[in-house]
């Protein structure tokens, strides 16, 4: 027996019928469901804290499914989206998987098909959830800087020697050292390739080298 | 000598002496009445002198008084005598006067003798001697009488009376007889009464003298009475040589008289002895000896003349003179003759007739001509003024004498203003010159004439008068004037103008309407016609004209049938009516068409046939040109007369029907009916005679017609009445619309095969949604027949839950089952069908199914559905395709529309006039203007890829259903297509 992946499932879909098979299918599986009938209803829905993904119909009445994705992306939920949909449509598709969908169904759905895609979906909720946990801390991490050793921090991670980041930013080189320590300290990082993981684990780009 | 007793015998002697002389005359000559009177009177005279002389001798008052008293007596005597006198000598005085005077004096007498001593005295007391002529005379003294009043009173009337008589015969004319009788007893009388008066009343002392006045009228009476006597004596001497001159006179009158064959008399009137000579006695019937008197003329006299007669003599009695008169006679023998009496009568002195004399002569010849003439007149009058004409003579001197009753009652004047030229006067004066004219000049030719004039009416009126006048000439030959008629022809010449007025307009009208009249004398074998008619056949105008030269003007086909039917009628006396060309001059050929009869004569042959004839070319031209029409119609034409028998057909019904023309006229129209219609369609031929109005037939209904081959074929038949004068005809036009049948048959085929593949083109538009539809149901299937493995796989099977599991497979099955049936019906070919349909519910189940689409394309679909929305009867899949091709329309209409402006609105409504309407509403690009028009064409689309069936299929179906259907842009962006259903059941 598989072990599932630790997770909640929604399911949004219009259709009864539907809600009512991947219900039972899930729950079959040894998933933790909930359906909805609509997206509205699915954000209305307190956050749950865990990993989760949400299979979800394209077309739908009022918010439908590629709604929901930007609506999530907006409020950078880590829910992860598996799409489904009655009818193929190759566009919507690829806009739905560029914009970081799990996959893409066709209905009517194989069941293990769909099931590969929760667990897969899960998996990638539960890693989103990690990285957005680790970016959180650098991030708390990286708040407690000041605005200055942020800036010395940005140039350190570019390579560029105190030197240069003095000549950048118009300040001593002694200064530069003093702030690059404080940021070394704050954050709690020994070298500048920790550095640079941190500042990459909080998701910040990197300013571009002249 | 004693002077008193002297004069007064003297005097008393001569009286008497006159007295006796006169009465000698008297006695010998009867007659001389007024002698005797005068002897009477003198003697009397004397008597008074006497009686005077004793008055004056008197020795006693009694002497005196006795003396007085007896003088009375011969007083009385005198104005007795005197008055008789008067009377008988001059002839006149009044009588009652007369009377009067005589009566008085009678009275007085009467009284003297009464009272004493007389009336005069009522008492002499005593005698006074006066001297009178140197001697002394008594005069009485004493109370004088009253009543001696009444004796001079008598002497006052006595003298009047003369003064009367004389003043009688002064006018009278003899003046010397009034003056010397009259004037002197007048004046003698007036005296001796004034003396008698003054001494009897004692105014003067003189012894009574009156005698001596009254023998100064015995005087003067005996001097006029001595004429006579004196007159006599020449008068015989005259009287002998008269009567020789007489008897001379008489026998050359005799002579001249026989032989003038006159009657000569002479009457002796006083002795009723009529002298007649012997000619008269020829003329009246007297024999010879018969004594002729005045009594037996009259008896020979006409009892009707008699009168007459009696009275011209009473009047020649009494006047005189000379008389004429004309009387019959009866004569012995029993002849009446007339008379014509011619006489004179003298009077004699008294004034009395004395001698009549005339000359009678027979003029009956003259009378009987008279008399004739008379009558001859009369009936002359009474004839002109019976006679209705007026009429007038006029004498050689052309001057009128004559004009009758009637003719003056015209005129209203008398006959002596019309006499001579007066009738002139009431000749109207634009006339007068021109009928003396005509007048005089026949006149002078001795000619008859005729003239019209205008003559005044007594109402002031000028009539029109035609006058004839004929010379007139007496028995010799000989001219005697005219004489003319008139008669007011003020009628007669308006009728005449009337007439021709009449006349003029039939001929116009006649001419107008191309009428011709003809008349046909059979028996003369003469032709007339009217004179327009004849002209342009060419044939003369005035002149006879047989019935060979009309008839060689009758085009020469139809010349013997006219002839023949002409004669017909005329050996039958039947109406003849004909049509028939004839030959104008200029060679063209003119159908006419001719009606006419016979008028019979007295032996009950006909006589004449009478015609009118009227030029019909226009007509046949036109029948023929409807002949041609009707023959060259496409559509079959046939004539069915009121009992349905068919008059007339064209080629093409024949054709059409399959039989020959002769077949079909006279059959009813039945046999071109199929059988199963027969029954009925003598009633719709009914109702049509009854409302008859150009309509097609059988409105509503399929019609067929039947041909000989017994096949069917389906017919359009257009019915117009046709008004003839021999009744109501029916022109049906007959189509055989079979072809079009065939095309109706395979255009609605088409149709049905366009809404079929519309219909599977909306499905093919509809993919995505059926796709959808039919996933839905699918992946519940598959996700819970999963689940329910996975569950057996695990071990833990719930049974409840597999039941419950196995429960939603079967029911998405049957949903998915739902779905293909809906595409199946959708898809499927057929005709439409009808039931009763809810279009509310019929929304929501196609929104239902293209709600995926509307998802698809992100389109919020809306309905606003009344709920009062009746059911109509109506093809449900139809109606379906019909809102799912405008919804589709719409999706593609806001493709380029923002998601979140994506909406559809589809609305049902009912209208308040009986209808609903249904509406779907997008907000998309709208209609373009140049799509507007062409919109809800077939084959038109705005899209790139589309067929363009959708819109034209929409309207079809609504329009199918009774509906309209319609689309425009709506404020707001977008449109609006809407089409409205009839609720009731529709018509296809």
């Amino acid at each position: 027996m598989k072990i599932s992946p630790k997770g909640l499932v929604f399911a949004i879909d219009d259709d009864a019928s539907v809600r009512k098979g991947l219900a039972r299918l899930l729950r079959s599986a040894g998933y933790k469901s909930e359906t909805f009938e609509s997206a509205s209803d699915f954000l209305a829905r307190p956050q749950c804290s865990g990993p989760s993904c949400v299979i979800v119909d394209v077309q739908m009445p009022g918010i439908n499914g590629m709604d929901l994705q930007e609506t999530l992306i907006q409020h950078r939920r880590e829910e992860q989206l598996v799409f489904v949909t009655g009818h193929g449509d190759i566009p919507m598709c690829a806009q739905a998987m560029k914009a970081g969908a799990v996959d893409f169904l066709r209905k009517p759905f194989q069941d293990d098909e769909l099931l590969q895609c929760v667990e897969r979906a899960l998996l990638r909720s539960a890693e989103q959830r990690r990285r957005g946990a680790e970016q959180n801390e650098a991030r708390r991490l990286l708040d407690l800087l000041t605005p200055r050793e942020f800036e010395v921090m940005q140039l350190v991670i570019t390579g560029m020697l105190n030197k240069q980041i003095a000549g950048e930013l118009g300040t001593a080189e002694k200064t530069v050292k003093v702030h690059r320590g404080k940021v070394m300290a704050k954050l709690g990082v020994a070298s500048v390739a920790a550095l640079v993981r941190l500042v990459q684990r909080a998701g910040i780009a990197p300013v571009g080298n002249k | 000598m004693n002077w008193v007793t002297g004069i007064w015998s003297i005097g008393s002697g001569a009286c008497l002496t006159l007295a006796l002389m006169h009465f000698v005359v008297w006695w010998k000559d009867r007659t001389a009445r007024a002698n005797l009177i005068f002897a009477v009177m003198a003697t009397a005279v004397a008597v008074l002198a006497a009686l005077e002389l004793a008055m004056m001798r008197a020795e006693t008052p009694a002497q005196f008084g006795i003396a007085v008293r007896w003088l009375h007596v011969p007083a009385w005597v005198i104005v007795a005598s005197l008055v008789a006198f008067v009377r008988l000598y001059l002839r006149a005085g009044r009588r009652w006067l007369a009377w009067t005077v005589v009566g008085m004096r009678t009275v007085s007498l009467i009284l003297n003798f009464v009272f004493s001593p007389n009336i005069n005295y009522r008492e002499i007391t005593g005698l006074r001697h006066v001297s009178f002529l140197g001697e002394p005379v008594s005069v009485a003294v004493g109370v004088p009488n009253p009543l001696m009043l009444v004796a001079q009173l008598s002497l006052l009337l006595l003298i009047i009376f003369v003064t009367d008589a004389t003043i009688a015969v002064w006018r009278r004319g003899d003046r010397r007889q009034a003056l010397m009788v009259g004037g002197s007893i007048l004046l003698f009388v007036t005296a001796a009464t004034a003396d008698g008066v003054a001494i009897g009343w004692g105014i003067i002392s003189m012894p009574v003298s009156v005698s001596l006045f009254y023998q100064a009228i015995v005087a003067a009476m005996a001097c006029e009475l001595s004429y006579d006597v004196l007159h006599a004596a020449v008068f015989a001497r005259r009287l002998q040589t008269y009567e020789a001159a007489l008897r001379e006179s008489e026998a050359r009158i005799n002579l001249a008289t026989n032989a003038a064959n006159l009657g000569l008399w002479i009457w002796n009137i006083p002795g009723d002895e009529l002298w007649v000579t012997e000619k008269w006695r020829e003329l009246f019937g007297f024999a010879d000896s018969e004594p002729v008197t005045f009594d037996r003329l009259l008896q020979i006299v006409h009892p009707g003349d008699r009168e007459h007669m009696k009275q011209v003599v009473q009047h020649m009695f009494e006047r005189g003179g000379e008389y004429e008169s004309e009387y019959r006679v009866i004569r012995p023998d029993g002849s009446t003759r007339w008379i014509l009496g011619h006489g004179s009568v003298e009077l004699d002195e008294l004034g009395k007739a004395a001698f009549a004399r005339g000359v009678s002569r027979d003029v009956t010849k003259r009378k009987i001509a008279e008399e004739e003439l008379r009558e001859s007149e009369a009936r002359f009058r009474t004839v002109a003024d019976a006679a209705p004409v007026l009429i007038w003579m006029s004498g050689v001197d052309k001057l009128c004498d004559f004009f009758n009753k009637p003719w003056l009652e015209f005129t209203g004047r008398t006959m002596e203003q019309e006499l001579g030229n007066g009738w002139a006067e009431g000749v109207h004066p634009a006339d007068l010159q021109r009928c003396l004219q005509t007048y005089t000049a026949a006149f002078e030719a001795r000619e008859p004439f005729v003239m019209q004039y205008r003559l005044r009416r007594h109402d002031g009126e000028y009539r029109w008068i035609k006058d004839d006048g004929v010379p007139r000439f007496d028995a010799q030959g000989d001219f005697s004037g005219y004489i003319g008629s008139c008669v007011d022809i003020t009628e007669l010449r308006r009728n005449e103008q009337a007439l021709r007025e009449s006349e003029e307009r039939m001929t116009m009208a006649m001419d107008a309407a191309n009428l011709g009249l003809w008349e046909w004398n059979v028996s003369k074998d003469e032709l007339w016609g009217s004179k327009t008619r004849l002209a342009r056949l060419g044939l003369p105008p005035s002149g006879k004209l047989s019935l060979e030269q009309g008839l060689a003007r009758v085009h020469i086909d139809d010349r013997d049938r006219v002839r023949q039917t002409l004669r017909d009628a005329a050996r039958t006396g039947k109406d003849y009516h004909l049509e028939y060309r004839v030959v104008l001059t200029d060679g063209s050929v003119c159908w006419t068409e001719h009606r006419g009869g016979t008028v019979v004569g007295a032996t009950s042959e006909p006589v004449v046939l009478r015609g009118v004839s009227i030029d019909i070319t226009e007509r046949k031209q036109a029948e023929e040109k409807f002949r041609l029409a009707v023959e060259a119609s496409p559509s079959g034409i046939a004539l069915v007369d009121r009992e349905g028998k068919i008059v007339l057909v064209n080629t093409q019904t024949e054709k059409m029907f399959g039989y020959s023309r002769a077949e079909m006229i006279g059959q009813p129209v039945e046999i071109i009916v199929p059988e199963r219609f027969r029954a009925v369609h003598p009633t719709h031929r009914a109702k049509f005679l009854a409302a008859p109005e150009a309509r097609a037939m059988g409105a509503g209904r399929e019609l067929f017609g039947l041909r000989k081959d017994a096949t069917e074929f389906p017919i359009e038949i257009g019915l117009s009445p046709i008004e003839t004068p021999d009744g109501i005809l029916v022109l049906s036009s007959i189509v055989d619309i079979s072809a079009r049948k065939q095309s109706e048959l395979e255009a609605l085929q088409h149709r049905e095969e366009l809404g079929h593949l519309s219909r599977v083109a909306a499905m093919g538009e509809l993919t995505t949604s059926i796709a959808h539809e039919l996933n839905q149901p699918l992946s519940g299937i598959i996700s819970n027949a999963s689940a329910g493995q996975r569950f057996i796989d695990r071990g833990n099977v719930d049974l409840r839950e597999l039941r419950e599991l196995l429960a939603d497979i079967v029911a998405d099955g049957r949903r998915a089952g739902d779905v293909i049936r809906g595409i199946q019906t959708m898809v499927k070919k057929g005709g439409p069908t009808r039931q009763r349909v809810n279009l509310n519910d019929l929304v929501t189940n196609v929104v239902r199914m293209v709600k995926p689409n509307a998802t698809h394309h992100s389109c919020e679909i809306q309905t606003l559905l009344d709920p009062d929305l009746p059911a109509i009867e109506a093809d449900p899949i139809q109606l379906q395709q019909v809102l799912i091709n405008l919804v589709i329309n719409a999706f593609d209409a806001m493709r380029n529309t923002p998601l979140s402006r994506r909406k559809l609105v589809i609305a049902t409504e009912r209208n308040g006039d009986g209808t609903i309407c249904m509406s779907v509403r997008d907000y998309g690009t709208g209609i373009s203007e140049e799509a507007r028009e062409r919109l809800f064409d077939h084959f038109f689309t705005t899209k790139s890829e589309g067929l363009g069936m959708g819109l034209g299929i929409v309207r079809s179906i609504v329009e199918s259903h009774g509906g309209t259907v319609a689309a425009e842009n709506v404020d707001g962006g977008g449109a609006r297509f809407h089409f409205t259903l009839p609720a009731s059941a529709a018509v296809s």
